[in-house]
């Protein structure tokens, strides 16, 4: 089980004041399936994901998760746009101890194509690069794959990704905007309304949770 | 003619009597207009004089003119069989040969004319179009560079020489050629597009795309152009722009199905599925035996979950055409989604704004069986042995590695010369110190050199501060390395630290050698486990200063100032500049509350055994270090329990 118990997220903003995102909060979710944490605009699904990832630390309660979550992928962020694909897989190689060449000839396997190794990443579009570092994470062995914003990836590459998790026995969760993601690939739900976590076993129910007015009781 | 000067040409003012004489009635016969009555002239005067060169050629010339290529042939190689002749009957002979479709022989007499006069730019012009037409490209290759070099604006010069060095593999330097004819023809797009074909092969997809735009620009409706720069979009998954060009193409180009089928390829890996089923359907409209376009049709059935649709289009268009086998594999495919249909009722949702809709949801993912793909593709991590899984210790170590060599491909990167500063910067601080004090003649503990003295105290100095600069500022590469779960900016931190440790410790072991081996100098090489020690404790003492200035700066922002200050002062008593043991004993009793001036005075003895080190103690900057990293230590996690906030 993924356990958020009692946890609580703020942020600072000028002037003082303080951007509620999570208020105390306590849910559980199943592991070995795909879980969409599905939220507007800066409802904090990047956040939900990066405080899973142990990158952001909760301002009060704990996260109980697998010990080998893997880095929040598709954000586009992971990896260094001044160097080139190979150097990038070289150093997320040289971190989690793996062969370089295994790694980029998994990649290529993975997306089906030849990669320009030795062009910097920042020559390619951003949708590109989310792409790239979804394959690069999601070929490396992990006990929980993190996708944020899966909506900007290629709905082949996000099916691939999955399909791997699935037969690594891997859990996967990921963060959208669009219910129509949510519909088609998870298992299991939670749902970002207001400063609350809401999980969800029905996937229409959520959907229909996500969908329906809400209260405006942000902060 | 050529241009090139002629010869064995008659002089104008010949009379009857002259030898010349048939020659200059052939030249004006010729110049009449009456080429055929010329040859007449020319084959009665060599029945005369059958072996005369001169006559040969005229006579070669006016049977080209009357389009004779066999004869004249003859007529040259007999001119060319005496001697006398030179280039320009070799280049006339390539012509005729080139008439006449014996192009190797034409090659050879071209590449004769142009090696007897190299400086004729249309011999060598011919000789390298022969030559390429032949497949003899490093030949060729050396005409059109010196076709290019007697004439380096010429259009002509510069396409052949282009297109010659694209053929030998040599893209760059095509492509620098090619814009160098650019720049001649301003106004064509030819250029433009040959560059980005040659910047294409090269690897350069940016600059081939900007090209391209360049040939656009000239001329706008240039579909070669297009489809080019269509290509390069697709081929670097850029796909908003692939779709503007193929859309363009498409337009440009409406009864071609296979432009359809690109352009709906690149719809359909943008998620615009019904646009992809319009483009499909277009394209089966104009060929319906087209299995692309079929197939596409049948995948963005497919991706819209249509699962009945491309079984209907696979009955309604695999009939007209042969079998394929990605078809094949298409049609399995629906097969198989067909069996996993699930009817689901189209659940009535309410949206934010209170109406109703009927939307279907989306088909639901389902994966494959868990044994359907081959584990041997897979990426395995290494375990960390059991024997090591309390310390983790390797896994730590392992990460700070990837880390320095990280951020030393970060910081050097297309920059050698950085790094060669990088290295000579405390070269150079040392250097300047030394003359410094030779210039001073100041005076040394036993007889200790100056060199020596500077190369001990400076590097211990620059593996304190750089320390210190890791532990309260990070690194470059902290951005993205953090959002690791494995990497810690602690890790970053430390990684930084132990570079400029090593970095200087190495320098301080190796900075002698060159002295020693080079110059003679009668130098000493430090004590390597004494050395360790003191650089490892002034990277702790850093190290451990930077941190607790890190988090009491994020609390009182002016211990930055702060810790500048008490930076230069450490330094500035660092025994840099003196040795403790030659400074006034009230100075002496202040001084040695600095650590590193303990480290510093070590240092010179683990060169020198002869140096004092009385008064010093490096037990007291052992204390300091390990005071500084524990506070350092208690202050984060005080840290991470929210005490500073």
């Amino acid at each position: 089980m993924i356990q958020f118990l009692d946890v609580a997220k703020s942020y600072a903003k000028g002037g003082g004041a303080a951007k509620v995102l999570f208020s105390p909060t306590s849910i559980e979710m199943p592991l070995d399936c795909r879980i969409g944490v599905l939220g507007g605009r800066g409802a904090g699904k990047t956040t939900l994901l990066q405080m899973l990832a142990g990158n952001i630390a909760p301002d009060r309660g704990c996260i109980l998760a697998p010990k080998d979550v893997a880095p929040v992928a598709s954000s586009g962020r992971l990896l260094y746009p001044q160097l080139s694909i190979a150097d990038n897989a070289q150093f997320i190689a040289r971190i989690y101890g793996v062969d370089v060449e295994r790694l980029l000839m998994a990649m290529e396997a993975f997306q089906a194509s030849d990669l320009n190794l030795r062009q910097p990443v920042r020559l390619h579009s951003m949708d590109n690069r989310r792409g790239l570092e979804t394959t690069m994470i999601t070929v490396l062995p992990f006990d929980c794959y993190l996708y944020d914003d899966v909506g900007h990836l290629e709905p082949y590459l996000l099916e691939q990704c999955f399909e791997a998790a699935y037969q690594r026995h891997a859990t996967t969760v990921f963060s959208t905007a669009d219910p129509k993601l949510v519909q088609r690939f998870a298992e299991f739900v939670v749902v970002i309304k207001g400063t609350g976590l809401y999980p969800f076993a029905d996937i229409e129910a959520a959907v229909d949770f996500f969908k329906t007015e809400m209260t405006p009781d942000r902060n | 003619m050529t241009g090139a000067d002629d010869e064995l040409s008659p002089s104008a003012d010949a009379s009857a009597d002259d030898p010349d004489w048939p020659l200059v009635r052939g030249r004006q016969l010729i110049q009449s207009g009456q080429a055929l009555a010329a040859v007449s002239h020319y084959e009665a005067a060599l029945a005369k004089r059958p072996d005369d060169p001169a006559l040969n050629l005229h006579l070669a010339r006016a049977l080209m003119m009357i389009d004779r290529a066999g004869e004249a042939r003859a007529s040259l190689r007999k001119a060319l069989s005496s001697k006398g002749l030179g280039p320009v009957a070799w280049f006339e002979l390539g012509l005729a040969e080139q008439r006449c479709g014996r192009f190797a022989r034409a090659a050879i007499a071209y590449r004769r004319s142009a090696l007897g006069r190299p400086t004729w730019f249309e011999a060598q012009l011919h000789a390298a179009q022969a030559l390429l037409a032949l497949g003899k490209r490093t030949l060729a290759l050396a005409h059109a560079r010196a076709a290019t070099d007697i004439r380096p604006q010429s259009p002509q010069a510069l396409h052949l020489l282009g297109v010659t060095l694209a053929l030998t593999r040599q893209f760059t330097e095509a492509a620098r050629v090619f814009e160098a004819w650019s720049q001649v023809d301003g106004l064509d797009p030819g250029p433009e597009l040959y560059r980005a074909r040659a910047l294409r092969l090269a690897g350069d997809t940016n600059a081939a795309q900007a090209a391209c735009l360049k040939a656009l620009e000239r001329r706008p409706d240039h579909l070669r152009a297009l489809y080019l720069i269509a290509k390069l979009a697709l081929g670097a998954d850029d796909l908003p722009k692939a779709q503007i060009y193929w859309h363009k193409l498409a337009q440009a180009l409406p009864d071609r199905p296979a432009i359809r089928v690109q352009f709906g390829q690149v719809l359909l890996r943008r998620a615009q599925f019904q646009s992809a089923k319009d483009q499909a359907r277009k394209a089966l409209g104009i060929d319906p035996t087209s299995a692309p376009a079929l197939a596409l049709l049948v995948e963005a059935h497919l991706a819209c979950g249509e699962a009945l649709k491309a079984r209907d289009a696979l009955a309604e268009f695999d009939g007209r055409r042969q079998g394929d086998s990605g078809l094949a594999a298409l049609s399995a495919e629906v097969a198989r989604r067909l069996d996993q249909r699930v009817a689901r009722a189209a659940p009535a949702l309410k949206t934010r704004k209170g109406r109703t809709t009927t939307g279907a949801p989306p088909p639901r993912f389902v994966p494959q069986s868990r044994d359907a793909t081959p584990k041997s593709a897979w990426v395995t991590r290494p375990k960390t042995p059991t024997y090591f899984s309390g310390l983790e210790i390797v896994d730590h170590i392992a990460i700070l590695r990837a880390l320095i060599l990280n951020d030393l491909r970060l910081k050097y990167r297309g920059n050698s010369l950085g790094f060669v500063l990088e290295i000579l910067r405390p070269t150079l601080v040392i250097a300047a110190h030394y003359y410094l004090f030779v210039l001073v003649r100041k005076p040394m503990p036993a007889n200790l050199p100056i060199v020596t003295f500077v190369i001990a105290g400076f590097p211990v100095w620059f593996a304190f501060n750089g320390a210190l600069q890791a532990g309260s500022h990070g690194t470059r590469s902290a951005a993205q390395a953090i959002l690791l779960p494995q990497v810690t900016m602690f890790h970053v931190k430390l990684a930084k630290a132990s570079w400029a440790v090593l970095l200087n410790f190495v320098f301080c072991l190796c900075a002698s050698w060159p002295l020693i081996f080079f110059f003679r100098q009668d130098l000493s090489l430090p004590d390597i486990p004494t050395s360790a020690v003191i650089f490892i404790l002034s990277g702790s003492m850093g190290f451990g200063l930077g941190l607790i200035s890190e988090q009491m700066s994020k609390r009182w922002p002016i211990v930055d100032i702060f810790t500048k200050l008490l930076a230069w002062a450490l330094y500035v008593t660092s025994g840099q500049y003196f040795s403790i043991m030659t400074v006034e004993r009230g100075w002496a009793q202040f001084l040695w509350f600095n650590p590193l001036i303990h480290l510093v005075e070590y240092e010179r003895h683990a060169f020198d055994p002869g140096y004092p080190i009385a008064v010093v103690n490096l037990g007291y900057p052992a204390a300091f270090a390990v005071s500084l990293m524990m506070l350092a230590l208690m202050g984060k996690k005080a840290a991470r329990r929210g005490a500073f906030a």
